[in-house]
C-alpha cells in the first residue's frame, strides 16, 4: 500500500462526544493509559465536540458523527476502536450509517504523465470542440501552469446489496492532488446504510430499531473493514497502472 | 487533469458526496467563526466536521507525517509464552505484503518488542498484528523494523456466548465415534 494512504471510518447516528474522553476510553480499556496521558485534546466543547489527536489515529466525535482516522499500520486499530466504544462504553452510541474510506496520493512526478492519466480517465475529446481547447492547454505552453484545462475530478460508483438488509455503494473519486503538483488524490468511499436503494421497496420494509440497525451495522463494519481497504487498492492499482 | 489543484478539491470535496465520507480540514476555527462552524456540524450531515485546532490550544500533530512504507502486515494470536520471558510463541497469518499475503506461520517474538502498555495484553489466547516496516534513517538510508501492536477487541457479549454454546453442541451431537 502506498505510503501516504490514509484509512479512515465515519460513522453517521447519535452519539455522546463526553463519553470518547481520553480518560474514559482509557477506563474502558480501549486505548492504553499511556495513550490516554499523551493524548492531545484538539478541541473539546463539553456535550458537543470531543477532538483528540492520539498520535496513531485522530479521533473526532460529534452529537451526530464520528469520524477516526489514521496513516499507521496496522489500520485494524481504528476499527477495534470503534466496536470496541460503541459495544462497551456505557454511553450507549447508535448508527445509521457508515463508510470505510481509503484515501490514496500518487504523485507522476510530472505534468505529462499526470495528464495523459487525467486523458485517459476523462477524455477532452468526448467535450467536442471545447475538449480540443483542453487538449491542446494540456500540450502547449499553457501545460502545468494556472492556465491549463483538463478534468478536475471523476466519481464513479458501483451500489451494492449486502447480507442483513445492508446496502450501499462503492465510490471512488479522482481529485487534483493538494500534496503533489503532478499528483493526484483518489478517494475510496465504501458506505453502509440500512436504507434500501430502491425508494418503493423501502417502503415496504419492516422499520428496524435503533439498536437492531447498530447490531447489524456494526458487524458489517467488522466483517468488511479488511475486505474493503484491500478492494479499494485494488481498484486504485488497477486505474493507476 | 488540470493544473488548478488545491482550490478546487477542496470545494468539490465539500459538496455532493455520501455522509460517510471522509473530509480534510476545511476551515479554521477561531472566535470570530466558532458558532458558524458549531452550527455547520450540527445543521448540515454532509458538512465537514474535521476541524483544525483553535490557535490558543496546541497544535495535533499532523497524521501525514509517515515516511515509511509497510512491507508486510501478520495477523498473530498468541499460543504460549516462555517462562523466562524472553520470548512468546504466536501463529502467524499473512494479510498484507508481497509472499506474505494468505501465508501461515509459527514464530518466536522477543517479548521487549511489544510496547510496555501493550504487556498486559499479551496472554494466550489474545491477538495482535505484526507489521514489518520500511523506513529511512537521518541519512536516507533504509531501516527495516518491526511493530507488534495488541489489539483492543470488544468484549464477547452473552448472546455471543450463547450462540457459540449452542453451535458446539449442535456440533458435539453430529460427532460420532468409529
Amino acid at each position: 500500500m502506498s505510503a501516504t494512504t490514509k484509512v479512515s471510518i465515519v460513522l453517521v447516528g447519535a452519539f455522546n462526544p463526553d463519553g470518547f474522553l481520553p480518560k474514559k476510553l482509557a477506563e474502558g480499556g480501549i486505548i492504553s493509559s499511556k495513550h490516554a496521558e499523551s493524548a492531545s485534546i484538539i478541541m473539546l466543547i463539553p456535550g458537543h465536540t470531543t477532538q483528540i489527536g492520539l498520535g496513531w489515529a485522530e479521533l473526532a466525535v460529534f452529537t451526530n458523527k464520528l469520524q477516526i482516522s489514521c496513516v499507521e499500520s496496522p489500520h485494524i486499530r481504528i476499527c477495534d476502536l470503534v466496536m470496541k466504544s460503541l459495544s462497551d462504553l456505557p454511553s450507549r452510541s447508535t448508527i445509521s450509517q457508515f463508510g470505510i474510506n481509503v484515501e490514496f496520493n500518487h504523485d507522476f512526478g510530472n505534468f505529462a504523465y499526470r495528464n495523459a492519466f487525467g486523458s485517459r480517465i476523462a477524455p477532452p475529446e468526448a467535450w467536442g470542440a471545447w475538449g480540443q481547447i483542453l487538449r491542446e492547454s494540456m500540450v502547449g505552453k499553457e501545460c502545468g501552469t494556472s492556465l491549463q484545462g483538463g478534468a478536475m475530478g471523476v466519481h464513479m460508483r458501483k451500489p451494492f446489496v449486502a447480507d442483513e438488509g445492508v446496502t450501499g455503494w462503492q465510490d471512488m473519486i479522482v481529485t487534483p492532488s493538494i500534496k503533489h503538483k503532478t499528483g493526484i488524490t483518489i478517494s475510496s468511499n465504501n458506505h453502509h446504510q440500512m436504507v434500501s436503494l430502491d425508494p418503493d421497496v423501502e417502503e415496504k420494509r419492516k422499520p428496524l430499531s435503533d439498536e437492531e440497525a447498530t447490531s447489524i451495522l456494526l458487524r458489517a463494519l467488522s466483517s468488511r473493514f479488511e475486505k474493503s481497504i484491500e478492494e479499494a487498492t485494488s481498484i486504485f492499482e488497477g486505474v493507476i497502472q | 487533469m488540470s493544473a488548478q489543484s488545491a482550490p478546487v478539491t477542496s470545494d468539490v470535496l465539500g459538496k455532493d458526496y455520501g455522509n460517510t465520507f471522509y473530509r480534510p480540514p476545511k476551515k479554521e476555527v477561531d472566535e470570530t467563526n466558532l458558532g458558524e462552524v458549531r452550527g455547520s456540524s450540527i445543521n448540515i450531515p454532509t458538512a465537514s466536521a474535521w476541524f483544525q485546532s483553535a490557535p490558543t490550544l496546541p497544535d495535533p500533530k499532523p497524521v501525514d507525517r509517515v515516511a515509511s512504507k509497510e512491507l508486510a502486515e501478520w495477523s498473530g494470536c498468541v499460543t504460549s509464552i516462555q517462562r523466562e520471558g524472553a520470548f512468546f510463541t504466536a501463529t502467524l497469518n499473512g494479510v498484507n505484503g508481497i509472499g506474505v499475503k494468505g501465508q501461515e506461520e509459527d514464530a518466536r517474538i522477543p517479548i521487549a518488542d511489544v510496547a510496555s502498555w501493550d504487556k498486559a495484553l499479551l496472554r494466550e489466547g489474545n491477538f495482535f498484528r505484526l507489521c514489518v516496516i520500511q523506513g529511512f534513517d537521518a541519512s536516507g538510508d533504509p531501516i527495516r523494523s518491526t511493530k507488534v501492536v495488541f489489539r483492543r477487541m470488544p468484549a464477547y457479549s452473552r448472546q455471543a456466548l450463547d450462540l457459540a454454546l449452542e453451535r458446539g453442541r449442535e456440533l458435539a451431537e453430529r460427532l460420532r465415534v468409529e
